[in-house]
């Protein structure tokens, strides 16, 4: 379903979310390559740099979260505000909302 | 992002969860020898002129041999993390400035210093330099907007802060944190396995008196749940800042006030100056995981502060020992 959506939007918050379950599992590997695919859907998205350098973190790939960092941070006043997550956040949506407009894409 | 959001759209969106294959985190770190920034104070004044012989250092219950080294040996760089969010403004933002300005101007000229500032977005505002001119101009005319990532703003912070030596993260916020993808608890973890010292300010606004009463009669409202009844209990997002600063061998404070926000970045400059650093190599105990410091004054009176440990990461892709 989150890779046949066509809207980048709810494929990039899904993958952001599929990383934070697979993180909080301990499954540091898969948790890092679906926030990569969160960003490189949205390459300026801090939120998602930010949770790829925990993730890196966690695995013991300092200098690859500091790099990420930099990069993230390296976008400020470059976004025009816009970061799907703080979107999400403050729109409310709920997860059940979000899996309904995934397969909605999918199977218009 | 909450955990429990993440794992309910997992839910909505597979069903069944998956069980997950927990594998244990590994980090890297160093520990030749380790270093122990503590603070000693004795009625709310530093206590100077210690020695070694005045210190007993456990390393997970293994007492250590600990020398005392000069702090110009070990410096700090500072990293002063402020919340520029659209509620930073009026006195608060004048107090802000006054402060930082105050304490950078405090800062030894060889020690670093770099500012940077959050609202849900984190920007480096003055790059770390031992020239604080950029960091003070940067303080003066930054524009307060947006909301706050307070916890985001942390970890960027703490994992910038590890290219060179250790930092002290000096963190001003006035909110509740509600646009970071990280929470409380990552951030605890990632600053508990960092060299970070971190030192955390909030603005707390002054409890309101309590309402007068239109007859003037006493309040029917029972003692305990009136504002005279004792403090309110902390509200959450200032416990977690405490418990990430203590844990770090920091500090929180509260402020609500200009002169409240001074007095308090003025005892972590002073604190910074009065500092002993502990210096071990660890004896008796297993190498990698999670280690459990405690510092103990001997023969002499005060409250210690210390980190509270220090984490050590196994090889990769072995099992490894588990996290704080």
């Amino acid at each position: 379903v989150v890779s046949e959506a066509k809207d980048v939007e709810p494929r990039f918050l899904a993958h952001l979310f599929l990383g934070r379950v697979l993180e909080d599992a301990g499954r540091l590997d898969d948790a890092t390559t679906h926030y990569r695919r969160a960003l490189e859907i949205d390459p300026r998205s801090q939120s998602a740099g930010m949770a790829l350098a925990h993730a890196l973190r966690l695995a013991g790939e300092d200098t690859g979260a500091r790099s990420v960092v930099q990069k993230a941070v390296s976008f400020a006043g470059q976004r025009g505000g816009r970061d799907w997550f703080w979107t999400y956040l403050t729109q409310s949506v709920s997860p059940d909302d979000l899996l309904t407009e995934l397969r909605r894409q999918v199977d218009p | 992002m909450t955990a429990r959001v993440a794992i309910a759209f997992l839910v909505a969106l597979a069903g069944t969860p998956a069980l997950p294959q927990v594998k244990t985190p590994v980090f890297q770190a160093s520990v030749e020898a380790v270093y122990v920034d503590v603070f000693v104070n004795r009625d709310g004044e530093a206590v100077p002129g210690l020695t070694a012989a005045n210190f007993e250092l456990q390393d997970n219950d293994v007492r250590q041999s600990v020398e005392v080294v000069a702090t110009e040996l070990r410096p700090l760089r500072s990293l002063l993390v402020f919340d520029t969010s659209g509620s930073v403004v009026g006195e608060r933002l004048q107090a802000l400035r006054a402060a930082g300005d105050a304490f950078l101007q405090g800062l030894a000229p060889t020690v670093e210093a770099g500012l940077i500032g959050f609202s849900e977005e984190i920007a480096w505002l003055a790059p770390v330099s031992a020239d604080k001119t950029g960091a003070r101009q940067a303080l003066a005319r930054f524009q307060p907007l947006g909301t706050t990532a307070v916890y985001d703003a942390l970890f960027a912070t703490i994992a910038l802060s590890e290219d060179a030596g250790r930092s002290v993260i000096v963190l001003f916020t006035d909110g509740e944190d509600n646009m970071s993808v990280l929470d409380a608890k990552q951030v605890m973890t990632a600053t508990l396995r960092s060299n970070a010292l971190v030192h955390a300010v909030g603005w707390v606004d002054a409890a309101p008196p309590p309402p007068p009463s239109a007859t003037g009669a006493q309040s029917r409202v029972p003692p305990t749940l009136s504002s005279g009844g004792g403090p309110p209990p902390e509200p959450q997002h200032l416990f977690s800042l405490r418990k990430i600063a203590e844990a770090t061998g920091g500090r929180f404070w509260t402020a609500d006030s200009p002169e409240r926000l001074r007095k308090a970045f003025a005892e972590i400059a002073d604190a910074m100056g009065h500092r002993y650093v502990l210096r071990y190599e660890p004896q008796g105990v297993g190498r990698e995981g999670w280690h459990r410091i405690e510092v103990k004054l001997k023969r002499q009176k005060g409250e210690v502060q210390a980190r509270r440990g220090y984490w050590v990461a196994p090889p990769r892709g072995t099992a490894g020992p588990t996290e704080p």
